[in-house]
């Protein structure tokens, strides 16, 4: 048996972002090329689930990865993680072209036009890594309330503000506040988050 | 200006983004004052963008990275770099016949469930308790098992169906078992040896409490200090 000795750190298996900053630092189209072989999936997955369009999730995801490219000289890594940056790009883009359909138009997701989810067993380290957070998450998110988890969900991935979620769900707009605010406490402890990703 | 309670509570509406539009300005100002704050938003931010992990993972068609490479080639003044190769298990995944990814599903389910199932007993306390071990795609028909005895603090897995690469049969690679902790870090725990009737063993010492996941991986003679080469074979610890 080998020596058990720890690999990993804090940092995971995932690997460190350092190559992909180095190559976006220095404007290297390589540097995107890693970063979307990375983080595509999770982009379009997100994307895709918040404006449940195929066309437009990977427009949505285009134009994210752009801005990225655009901006990577921006980022600073003390302030979150490269993925977190993408996904909070993503996020932004996606309520905001959610926000700007007529009528503000919400489809539920239609599991029949969904795109064929290509999950399989990983053979690769960095997904079977994601395999683990995924677990992980869903853990996580099963450990908040119904009402807890409703709220935020409807927030991230249904674009809806405080307000509109007040209204939605019949409870007071303190209330909604409160909720989310548990919501993510108890997610941030439960995935041992450190508190060192701050924001500007 | 809000106080650090209420900027608390508006930053946890801005990480999922619901924050009224109002309360936007207010926010913005307080936190460009308050590093704690800012600080205390940005796990807020975090967490949330952890969120998409929990889907099931969607792919976007293969134009999308051909689309956005031209727009980048283009503003880097460079010629659009040649359409890199997938990964010879992408292609292999691909060339599946329809249908097939979906019965690996089922397989998979099934055989997380076996392992949940199985691994819950390590907390009741039995004798031993047993684990599934899946192939990945990179050895789509290995299959086996874990068996640990919390007793001995001993875990001997045997997988059958894994492939002998050239490499690996003229010694120069290795399949390394690891360990994974929940936060992802990696602990080295054996490698698999061929037995004469082709499968697979590999005897890991010590307690297994703490660990989520075991896979193995090839690697180069003599073994890595970090995985790096591809996943063969993966079984979940979850539910311990």
């Amino acid at each position: 048996m080998p020596g058990k000795s720890d690999h990993g750190g804090q940092d995971g298996v995932i690997g460190s972002d350092d190559r992909m900053l180095d190559l976006l630092a220095r404007a290297e189209p390589e540097g995107i090329e890693m970063l979307y072989d990375r983080y595509s999936a999770l982009a379009y997955t997100l994307a895709f689930r918040v404006l449940n369009d195929a066309g437009a999730a990977e427009d949505v995801v285009q134009e994210a990865f752009l801005s990225v490219w655009r901006r990577a000289s921006t980022y600073r890594s003390d302030r979150g993680s490269l993925r977190t940056w993408v996904c909070s790009i993503v996020h932004h883009r996606a309520l905001d072209r959610l926000r700007g359909r007529a009528g503000r138009a919400r489809q539920d997701l239609a599991l029949e036009h969904a795109p064929i989810a290509v999950t399989s067993v990983s053979d690769t380290w960095d997904q079977v890594v994601e395999v683990l957070e995924r677990e992980q998450l869903k853990t996580a998110l099963s450990e908040l309330s119904m009402e807890q988890r409703e709220t935020i969900e409807l927030a991230y991935y249904g674009g809806y503000s405080q307000t509109e979620i007040s209204d939605l769900m019949q409870v007071p707009l303190g209330t909604v506040k409160g909720r989310t605010r548990l919501a993510l406490r108890k997610l941030r402890g439960l995935l041992e988050l450190p508190v060192a990703e701050g924001m500007a | 200006m809000i106080s650090c309670e209420d900027a608390d509570m508006l930053a946890a509406a801005l990480s999922v983004g619901s924050i009224d539009l109002a309360d936007q300005e207010p926010l913005q100002e307080h936190l460009s004052d308050c590093a704690d704050c800012r600080r205390v938003a940005g796990t807020y931010l975090a967490a949330a963008a952890r969120m998409p992990l929990a889907l099931e993972p969607l792919q976007p068609s293969p134009e999308l990275r051909g689309r956005l490479m031209r727009a980048v080639y283009a503003e880097a003044g460079r010629a659009v770099a040649a359409p890199r190769q997938a990964p010879w298990w992408q292609r292999l995944w691909a060339g599946l016949p329809a249908g097939r990814g979906f019965t690996a599903l089922a397989a998979v389910a099934v055989v997380a469930l076996v392992a949940v199932g199985s691994w819950s007993l390590v907390n009741q306390p039995p004798a031993s308790s047993t684990v599934a071990i899946a192939g990945t795609t990179a050895a789509p028909h290995a299959h086996g098992q874990l068996v640990y005895t919390p007793s001995e603090a001993q875990g001997v897995l045997t997988v059958t169906g894994l492939p002998a690469p050239a490499a690996v049969a003229s010694g120069g690679s290795v399949y390394e078992v690891w360990l994974l902790r929940p936060t992802g870090s990696a602990v080295a725990a054996a490698f698999l040896d061929r037995q004469p009737d082709g499968t697979w063993t590999a005897v890991m010492h010590g307690s297994m409490s703490g660990f989520s996941m075991v896979a193995a991986t090839v690697e180069p003679a003599g073994g890595s200090t970090a995985p790096s080469g591809a996943a063969v074979i993966q079984g979940s610890l979850n539910s311990a």
